[in-house]
């Protein structure tokens, strides 16, 4: 399945019915047969009333009798109810379908974005991408679809009443087919040029948008208040504002124009075709019947041509713009095995950890974060990776966990290269608390219980719970470690910013992976508090072996060494008193920050 | 209680139309009045269409039969033809126009918010009611327009529309008049069936759908995504996922299955009076009271006529019923208080005074909230059990204001919690003085009091022996200059993130070289210099975390000031970097009044005075050798801290 949705190919229109009919066959068949079945009542109609006038004609002449009406009668009524219940009667069918597709499609897309290779998730312009297809995928691709009936329809009907008509006056329907091709044309073309403007006022628009978000946002609030900006930058956004606003005018004027232009042209042509069909009426050609259903087949046309034609043929641009986006999405390399689970962590033996003339920079960048890096680290041994914002300490744990792997030289994970091992193997390897760590906003136990995916047990998420000072915080919860946390639950309950930290840090005490690393989660406690969790973490993981990073040194004295990162290079790496012997970077670094807490 | 609350909306209804529609007209008069007109004739146009379509199939057939010459079906034609095209124009106006007016019109009426917002008290933003009011008035500003507009299409389209075709269809014959409640009655009903069930709907699956979309993030969404990927969390959320959408899609299923019943025997009810008409139409077309001309005429105009009703019911009306609420919003945001102070006289520079100063943040009032939700839950008759969350739910209030960003350590029950609470101090004239505390001790609320941001609750805060109430914003603000620990990262270039602080001031270059120079901006390394757009998204440059910090100082000390407020600015700068900014701020507040905020008490040196925060209050004040030799929070914070920089 996943290959049909998601494949890495070239999407074009028929996509947008070739999906449906592969993820629900029945639905999407039986909504197209609906469609065709819409399309052709008007003709039908027309049929009928034709006939009933007629009928009745007779009957006042008394060339029939009474019940010569009852069938067109009939046929009307049946007509009008189909016309007025099919939507209701198709209801379901749209439902299931927008069902199957969000289980099947919908999950694709999001399972396809979820093993994106991470450089992807980084850059903001896949970022960009990524966001628009996953955005509503199913609503889109629905969108395209009934934009295909939509055409199929007016085709179907337009082409119905032609042969109608056709079959009175041959040539009016040619002439129709003669206006409305360019009409069809015109509708197009308009409905691509109108995007295309649209997205040109679209950037002074993103632009207005922004500048009112600084005018109106409570987060600039002092800033706005204080420096009293308000005047200036709403005469910066007016000018936006009216910039996008003048074009969007001119391009609905456009619009209106053209609209109502190919209106007032089908209108003549209607005129022309009645006034002609007079002379047939006159001779008794045609009955009164069938001239009055022809008449009201031509004023529909009107109706149809105006605002039906635009609408449905604006929207190919929008969607042939999705089928260009869905194609750039797919083709988008995924790291293989990104979703596995991680390997047993009770098979794996971490015994050391090296760099070898690592050098690395960001997909798309210039600039070397790590440059011949060398280092190596050893099992069972407490790190710190100290250094200033940007020295790339950060970037040490993306390589070590896979999630780049674009480096030149070597790393080695006990001695064998870290690109040979299965994303499972390092999931199972290394465990992280980021800097920006995870909220997840379901119970508090599950949040723990994620440290281990493979092995679930409840004392020892407890205890690691405990151990990290939130026993007080389970006792307060309504329903205790099976609260959800949060606001997205009905019933949950949100925390503070530091306990969402602890809970951070228990699901890390609670993986079984060799290789703990803490980058840095706690840079938005004071250094005090800081370098007491680091404290207690050091004294629970006692016997494992750990990374610490931060750029605060004072919690840099627990490690057995400290690996000071200058300029892409380890520059000193000892313990903390040799380390300030030496005099060198760390030193300094460590007297400058220590002036400011004594 | 239930028809008290709907009197009220429909009185709250009728009065929102009656205080915005003055506000639309003053917005574009012409347009406005020149749209009201077109839509007169755009409805009746449509009218005159059938008409003319009767009279023209009575000459036809005339003609036909050889009763009258072909001259007149010509005739009768070209009428046709001109009501077509009058219809035709009058159509593409009459829709072109709204969105012309409602763009001028937002213009005018975003403009007017942002003044407001300007001049409201910022503590307004602390409150999460008003807060409310605040965020959805310029959604509430779109809503009044299409209110407005709706029910002025309503009056000057839609009603001559339906009176010509009532006058019209009774010329014909006067029963068939009657048509038009035919046709209004089951699309009314339906509507008010409708808008009880579906609001339901909404009400049940919104808090699942919530749930599926979150879980769709924790699978794929930035902020999870290493973190996912590497706990191997992934199909531990798609079970979640997987099992929250079936869980979404059954209800959805459930109501639409009901929903559609009631919506087929809703439609099968129209049938029936389509069928009605068409048969008091075949009944008056049998007894020849009216001609084969007007049967098809009107039984033509049969479908517009309901689509028509529909659209005014179905579209306009739910559209008004949607819109009533957030109109509501914007209403109150109308009719916020803004700052009081008149004083347009500017205190100059000298003390600033705090006489028992007490400061609270506004209490939301849930308790009124979650009552009436409640209520309305009741009401409405629906029980929760049937849905598979199972779990009686909190008022969506309640979670509103979680949202806000407060969790359940702010919300303590206490009545009154102030965050800052009597505090008296002088902060004489060219003084540097440091603030320091733990977190939330209330360094900050008091700063804020001091640059004149909060009027305080209890006691006054005198500048230069003039209190702060009395002073207009802008004059209080003067001279007053600040670097807050939430700076804000513009979206805009470099000169502009510098200069946006002092909007009257000259942007010369030579000034933005030395705030630039004193902040630790270096201009060399940004590509286009000042002219460098700060934001990828406006094709633009990203800056690191410590780059905007600079930044920012840099914009603080642009503002012409004679006092600077520090609010901790240095978080995300190393330790070289930090030294060097604050011993220049030192240097450059030595002949200001100058106040910082820090928790590492290195810093605090650099002040002339120390003053220590605790739960809101002052509890000390002194120099760094006076406080460290006293018992006291001073002491505490201070070897705590020593504890893991000492020898």
């Amino acid at each position: 399945m996943k290959e049909l949705l998601t494949a890495d190919k070239k999407y074009n229109f028929w996509d947008f019915l070739r999906i449906p009919f592969t993820v629900c066959p029945v639905y999407a068949g039986i909504k197209v047969l609906n469609q065709a079945a819409v399309s052709l009542l008007p003709s039908l109609q027309v049929l009928a009333t034709a006939a009933f006038i007629d009928s009745a004609l007779d009957i006042f002449a008394g060339k029939a009798g009474q019940e010569a009406i009852g069938m067109p009668l009939l046929c009307l009524i049946l007509i009008v109810a189909y016309n007025n219940l099919n939507w209701q009667l198709m209801s379901y069918v749209n439902l299931k379908m927008e069902m199957r597709l969000n289980f099947v499609y919908r999950t694709g897309i999001a399972q396809k974005r979820a093993a994106l290779e991470y450089r992807h998730v980084e850059n903001n312009n896949t970022w960009e991408l990524i966001n628009r297809v996953c955005a509503d995928p199913v609503g889109k691709l629905l969108g395209g679809f009934n934009n295909i009936c939509g055409i199929a329809n007016i085709v179907l009907r337009v082409g119905s009443l032609l042969v109608i008509l056709m079959a009175q006056v041959w040539w009016a329907g040619l002439a129709i087919v003669a206006i409305s091709v360019p009409l069809f044309r015109l509708a197009v073309r308009s409905g691509q040029q109108m995007y295309e403007e649209n997205k040109e006022a679209e950037k002074h628009r993103r632009r207005a948008e922004y500048l009112k978000g600084v005018l109106q946002g409570r987060e600039n609030v002092e800033e706005r208040t204080l420096f009293g900006y308000t005047e200036k930058i709403n005469r910066q956004w007016l000018e936006k504002y009216e910039t996008a606003r003048k074009i969007s005018v001119g391009v609905s004027a456009k619009y209106f124009l053209r609209l109502k232009g190919s209106s007032l042209i089908t209108v003549l042509l209607s005129l022309l075709i009645i006034s002609v069909l007079l002379f047939p009426l006159q001779s008794g050609l045609i009955t009164p019947g069938m001239f009055m259903g022809l008449v009201t087949s031509t004023l529909n046309l009107i109706q149809m041509m105006s605002w039906e034609l635009s609408d449905t043929m604006g929207q190919i641009a929008r969607n042939l713009e999705y089928c260009k986006d869905l194609t750039a999405f797919c083709a988008l390399s995924e790291t293989p095995g990104a979703l596995d689970l991680p390997a047993d962590s009770s098979e794996i033996t971490f015994e050391s950890l090296e760099f070898r003339h690592v050098t690395f920079r960001y997909p798309g960048t210039e600039k070397d974060i790590l440059s011949d890096f060398n280092l190596r680290l050893e099992c069972g041994k407490h790190y710190a990776f100290v250094g200033v914002n940007g020295a790339g300490k950060t970037t040490l744990t993306k390589l070590i966990t896979g999630l780049y792997d674009n480096y030149e030289g070597e790393i080695l994970l006990n001695g064998r290269e870290l690109k040979t091992f299965s994303q499972a193997q390092l999931k199972a390897f290394f465990s992280v608390v980021y800097q920006d760590f995870a909220r997840y906003q379901i119970s508090l136990e599950d949040n723990i219980a994620l440290g281990d995916v493979l092995h679930r047990d409840r004392d020892k998420i407890r205890a690691a719970a405990g151990v990290i000072g939130l026993g007080e915080v389970i006792g307060a919860l309504p329903r205790g470690m099976e609260t959800p946390l949060g606001k997205i639950k009905e019933n949950a309950v949100d925390i503070s910013g530091g306990q969402w930290q602890r809970v951070a840090i228990a699901r890390a005490l609670y993986n079984p992976a060799a290789v703990q690393i803490l980058d840095e989660p706690t840079a938005a406690l004071d250094p005090v508090a800081e370098s007491g969790i680091y404290e207690m973490f050091g004294q629970i993981s006692a016997g494992k072996s750990t990374i610490f990073i931060t750029h605060r040194l004072g919690a840099a004295r627990l490690a057995d060494e400290i690996i000071v990162v200058d300029g892409g290079k380890v520059a000193e790496k000892g313990k903390h008193e040799e380390l300030l012997s030496q005099k060198g970077i760390y030193s300094s670094m460590y007297e400058a920050q220590r002036s400011w807490y004594q | 209680m239930k028809k008290q609350t709907e009197k009220k909306e429909k009185k709250h209804a009728i009065g929102a139309f009656r205080k915005l529609l003055p506000v639309m007209i003053k917005a574009t008069p012409f347009l406005f009045t020149a749209s009201i007109v077109l839509s007169v004739f755009h409805g009746v146009s449509f009218g005159v269409e059938t008409m003319m379509q009767q009279r023209f199939f009575d000459k036809a057939v005339e003609a036909a039969g050889g009763k009258a010459g072909i001259l007149h079906a010509f005739l009768a034609l070209a009428f046709l033809g001109i009501a077509n095209v009058a219809c035709q124009v009058l159509n593409g106006v009459s829709n072109f126009l709204p969105d012309v007016v409602e763009g001028k019109a937002g213009a005018y009426l975003s403009t007017a918010i942002q003044e407001k917002i300007g001049r409201l008290d910022p503590a307004a933003f602390e409150d999460t009611e008003k807060l409310d009011d605040i965020n959805k008035a310029e959604q509430g500003k779109n809503s009044a327009f299409w209110y407005v507009y709706d029910v002025i299409a309503i009056l000057t389209f839609y009603v001559p529309y339906f009176a010509f075709m009532g006058w019209y269809l009774f010329s014909l014959k006067p029963v068939l008049a009657s048509a038009i409640v035919i046709i209004f009655l089951p699309t009314a009903l339906a509507q008010l069936l409708r808008v009880k069930f579906f609001s339901r709907l909404e009400d049940d699956s919104a808090p699942v759908r919530r749930e599926y979309e979150y879980y769709e993030n924790c699978m794929m969404g930035r902020e999870y995504f290493k973190e996912t990927r590497l706990l191997g969390g992934f199909f531990y959320f798609k079970k979640l996922y997987q099992e929250t959408l079936s869980c979404l899609q059954k209800l959805r299923l459930k109501a639409t299955m009901k929903s559609n019943l009631f919506e087929l025997s809703m439609r099968a009810l129209t049938v029936a009076g389509y069928c009605g008409i068409l048969w008091m139409l075949f009944d008056a077309l049998m007894k020849q009271e009216v001609t084969v001309g007007a049967f098809a005429a009107v039984f033509n105009s049969l479908g517009m006529l309901y689509d028509i009703m529909e659209e005014i019911i179905c579209r306009h009306m739910g559209e008004m019923a949607s819109n009533v609420g957030s109109i509501r919003n914007y209403l109150n945001f109308l009719n916020m208080e803004e700052r009081a102070g008149q004083l347009q006289e500017a205190p100059g520079w000298g003390d600033i005074v705090l006489e028992n100063v007490s400061f609270s943040y506004p209490v939301r009032k849930t308790e009124g909230n979650q009552s009436k939700e409640e209520n309305r839950s009741r009401e409405e008759g629906h029980s929760m059990e049937e849905s598979c969350s199972g779990e009686e739910g909190h008022s969506r209030e309640e979670k509103q204001s979680v949202e806000d960003g407060h969790s359940i350590e702010d919300d303590t029950t206490e009545a009154v919690k102030y965050a800052v609470k009597n505090v008296s101090l002088t902060l004489h004239k060219g003084e540097t003085l440091a603030v320091v505390g733990e977190n939330g001790s209330g360094k900050s609320t008091l700063i804020r009091l001091i640059a004149g941001l909060y009027l305080p609750k209890k006691g006054c805060v005198k500048k230069n022996g003039v209190d702060t109430r009395e002073l207009a914003m802008g004059v209080l603000a003067a001279g007053t200059s600040a670097v807050f620990q939430k700076y804000q990262r513009y979206q805009m270039t470099l000169a502009e993130n510098i200069t946006i602080s002092d909007p009257s001031a000259d942007c010369g270059k030579v000034r933005m070289d030395s705030v630039c120079d004193m902040a630790g901006v270096e201009t060399g390394t940004f590509p286009e210099g000042y002219e460098t757009m700060l934001s990828r998204e406006f094709d633009g440059i990203d800056l690191s975390g410590g780059q905007w910090q600079r930044v920012a100082i840099a914009r603080g000390f642009f503002r012409i000031h004679d006092m600077i407020i520090l609010d901790e600015p240095t978080a995300a700068i190393d330790p070289y970097e930090e030294t060097r900014i604050y011993n220049r701020f030192a240097e450059i507040a030595r002949d200001k009044t100058a106040v910082i905020v820090t928790h590492r008490l290195g810093s605090v040196k650099l002040a002339d005075r120390i003053l220590v925060m605790k739960d809101g209050e002052a509890v000390q004040t002194g120099t760094h050798e006076e406080l460290i030799a006293r018992e006291g929070e001073y002491k505490r914070l201070y070897e705590a801290q020593e504890q893991w920089y000492g020898d």
